[in-house]
């Protein structure tokens, strides 16, 4: 069947854990992160070039592909970092203002956020990996009258400054999430 | 199998109303992003975390309920969001093995 006639239906597969690993040079005060499938990252600051970097974190995450298992499509996420609900911060924030409307409606919005792997550059899901994103979560769901709705975190005002609920496992080995 | 009637079956306490949803199966992980993979509509979720991030969570993968086990108890303001989000939290005093074990002998396959 045509890809573009193709009503997808959606699986995850090549699914790999590892750890979204952040770090920010004490130079500059940029940050970097990215998956990392080390069994245990290295917590060890290093230097590179003018800039001084420490690791703030190592949360654990899982990386993965969709297939179509109808017409065979393949899309990849290496650069999704996670998906975060919006836990409210400023009327003006085009995110959290659609979370509440939604949320009248019984839609649950999340924003996908992408990995930053360079410093002051911000990447975005595409339209297409939002899409099967979408259609696979609500396709998982039980309830008739509830919706999932992904959509790009190029909605948030303010990224550095917001409050949102990261979907990743923090610290694990403690049981509770440390505040 | 209903919620009402697991708890008339299983060692479970409620921790907020009851929403009486079907389960569909069980789905057993401490870990969030296990059961974004996972995870699907109408499982009941059993872990032992007790973070705010399992109702976030839950209520995305639209679990049946949650069971936490060995007596762990969520904060309240894990309780309040649980009842926003319509998904019935329980605790169990049992392991998480021990709680399977019982599952299985209610009836859920």
């Amino acid at each position: 069947m045509p890809r573009e006639l193709c009503n997808h239906e959606w699986k995850m597969i090549n699914l790999q854990s590892g750890f979204i690993v952040t770090e920010k040079c004490i130079n500059t005060n940029e940050y970097v992160d990215y998956f990392s499938t080390e069994d245990a990252p290295s917590m060890q600051e290093y230097k590179d070039g003018d800039k001084y970097w420490i690791i703030l974190g190592a949360d654990q995450t899982i990386r993965f592909e969709l297939e179509c298992q109808l017409c065979g499509q393949i899309i990849n996420y290496d650069n999704l970092l996670g998906l975060m609900n919006c836990t409210g911060c400023t009327g003006e924030c085009h995110l959290n203002n659609l979370t509440q409307v939604a949320r009248d409606n019984k839609i649950l919005v999340y924003a996908a956020l992408c990995y930053q792997n360079k410093p002051n550059v911000t990447e975005y899901l595409t339209l297409d990996q939002l899409k099967a994103l979408n259609k696979l979560y609500n396709s998982r769901l039980a309830s008739r009258d509830k919706k999932i709705l992904i959509v790009s975190s190029s909605l948030r005002l303010l990224p550095k400054g917001c409050r949102g609920d990261i979907f990743k496992d923090v610290g694990l080995l403690s049981e509770e999430e440390p505040e | 199998m209903k919620i009402s009637e697991l708890i008339k079956k299983v060692n479970i306490t409620p921790l907020n109303n009851l929403f009486d949803r079907d389960i569909t199966g069980v789905f057993v992980s401490d870990m969030v992003s296990d059961l974004m993979a996972f995870g699907k509509g109408g499982n009941l979720w059993i872990t032992i975390q007790t973070h705010k991030k399992i109702i976030s969570v839950g209520a995305m993968i639209d679990v049946s309920a949650i069971i936490i086990a060995r007596d762990k108890q969520p904060l309240e303001e894990v309780i309040e969001a649980a009842n926003l989000s319509e998904i019935t939290v329980f605790t169990t005093g049992l392991s998480t093995y021990d709680l399977c074990h019982e599952l299985y002998e209610a009836g859920i396959r």
